[in-house]
């Protein structure tokens, strides 16, 4: 294996983490917050339940199959037709998630900086850039991320700890035994978020898993346990359910709030341009997952020079997803976490039981 | 529309340029495919009406209320 052109766990654990962060401060939130109302701060302690299992699963997978990617793990256990519909499932899902996630970046930049300007102008410069700079492979986009992911802790930092200051206890108290099957609804988004550690490891061979890797992604999901529940507290606690439900991107409507008190004017625009740097990661992680798993279904031997017809693929469908951004967030809501669910936690699990009925782990 | 089935094209033509000089053919029939279904879907978009859109047809599909 050429170490060089492969992931480390490290790097593989951190770019999960900048995956989910645009998801988990647009979605978590406010999916938690519409099921579980001020007990919603308890819903992402809860997600982190299936995010555990999930962990499991991948140990299996890598032990049983070391260096194997998903498609060939899949062609083991349910033979390769099966395992080629399958992976045409995958593929179909994730060209959707990439143009959801292309439309949403675009839409941040019209909604909270450039209210007049042409939403396409901006994705058309990003898919250039993810474009270029993705054929070089995703160990580029890994180094890089490194950095971004820095940055990342540090705006969470900064922002979480602004708002915090200003919560209200109301807004996020009392809680009954009557709030668990709320919190419990509200945890889908935050579970079908851990999916993404799946979905990265499906990539199985380019991820360099040594003795130990069950471990860092334990830290991951003790690190994901402290940061979205208090995400969750700072947006309830400010702006109270209400707003929340309402507003079409809470966590900027906070911010919004923060820098209009004068002391941190522009807060939003370094907000924006830091997000998207983990908008570019996720989309470059997505468009070289497809080009992945294109490759083994129809066992390619250079799937790079694909890149450009799945990004071109990805501008069109980012304009036909939706008509404006409440239906994109609709959709993001009330389908997406059911398919991640049942894409990356449900048939990995099935998979499992299957290649252990038939001996194979 | 046309600027995009033109850029679609003219990419399509540089890419299997590079693809049929490495002798890459299953790469070639899998670029032309999606070059295909992303022409498609173009003219679907700008030939359908302004408030049609994918994320409604999948949600119909599974009969979710949007």
């Amino acid at each position: 294996m050429d170490n060089k052109r492969n992931l480390t766990m490290m790097q593989a654990c951190f770019l999960f983490l900048t995956v989910i962060y645009p998801g988990t401060m647009r979605l978590v939130p406010k999916y938690a917050t519409e099921s579980a109302n001020h007990a919603a701060w308890l819903s992402p302690i809860i997600g982190t339940i299936p995010m555990i299992i999930i962990v499991l699963v991948i140990k299996a997978y890598a032990e049983k199959f070391p260096n194997t990617n998903y498609t060939d793990v899949m062609c083991k256990i349910v033979g390769k037709p099966i395992a080629k519909l399958l992976t045409v499932f995958y593929i179909v899902w994730f060209a959707i998630l990439l143009s959801v996630l292309i439309r949403y970046f675009g839409e941040r930049l019209v909604i909270s900086v450039y209210a007049t300007s042409n939403i396409n102008i901006f994705i058309i410069i990003f898919i250039v850039i993810i474009g270029v700079l993705l054929r070089s492979g995703i160990t580029v986009i890994a180094r890089m991320n490194k950095i971004i992911y820095i940055l990342l802790v540090v705006q969470f930092t900064v922002i979480v700890g602004l708002l915090l200051v200003q919560v209200d206890v109301k807004n996020i108290t009392p809680i009954s035994t009557l709030d668990i099957l709320p919190a419990i609804k509200g945890s889908l988004s935050t579970a079908a978020l851990g999916v993404h550690l799946f979905y990265i490891f499906m990539l199985g061979n380019e991820i360099i898993t040594n003795k130990g890797f069950s471990k860092n992604m334990i830290y991951v999901v003790i690190f994901l346990l402290i940061v979205t529940p208090l995400l969750t507290i700072a947006l309830l606690g400010t702006l109270g359910s209400n707003t929340i439900i309402m507003s079409p991107l809470p966590l900027l409507t906070a911010i919004k709030n923060i820098s209009q008190e004068g002391k941190f004017s522009g807060l939003e625009s370094v907000f924006v341009s830091i997000w998207i740097l983990a908008d570019f990661v996720n989309i470059a992680t997505f468009s070289y997952l497809i080009v992945k798993l294109l490759k083994s279904l129809f066992n390619l031997k250079n799937a790079m020079l694909l890149l450009n017809a799945i990004l071109l693929l990805a501008f069109i469908l980012c304009q036909l997803i939706a008509t404006e951004v409440f239906e994109l967030q609709n959709f993001s809501m009330k389908l997406i976490p059911f398919v991640n669910i049942i894409l990356g936690f449900a048939f990995p699990i099935l998979l499992l039981g299957i290649a252990k009925l038939r001996k194979l782990v | 529309m046309i600027i995009y089935i033109v850029v679609v094209v003219a990419i399509g033509i540089f890419e299997i340029y590079r693809m049929n000089k490495k002798d890459l053919k299953k790469e070639i029939a899998v670029y032309i495919s999606l070059s295909l279904l992303a022409i498609a879907l173009a003219i679907y978009y700008y030939n359908s009406s302004p408030d049609n859109s994918l994320s409604r047809i999948i949600m119909e599909f599974f009969n979710i209320e949007h």
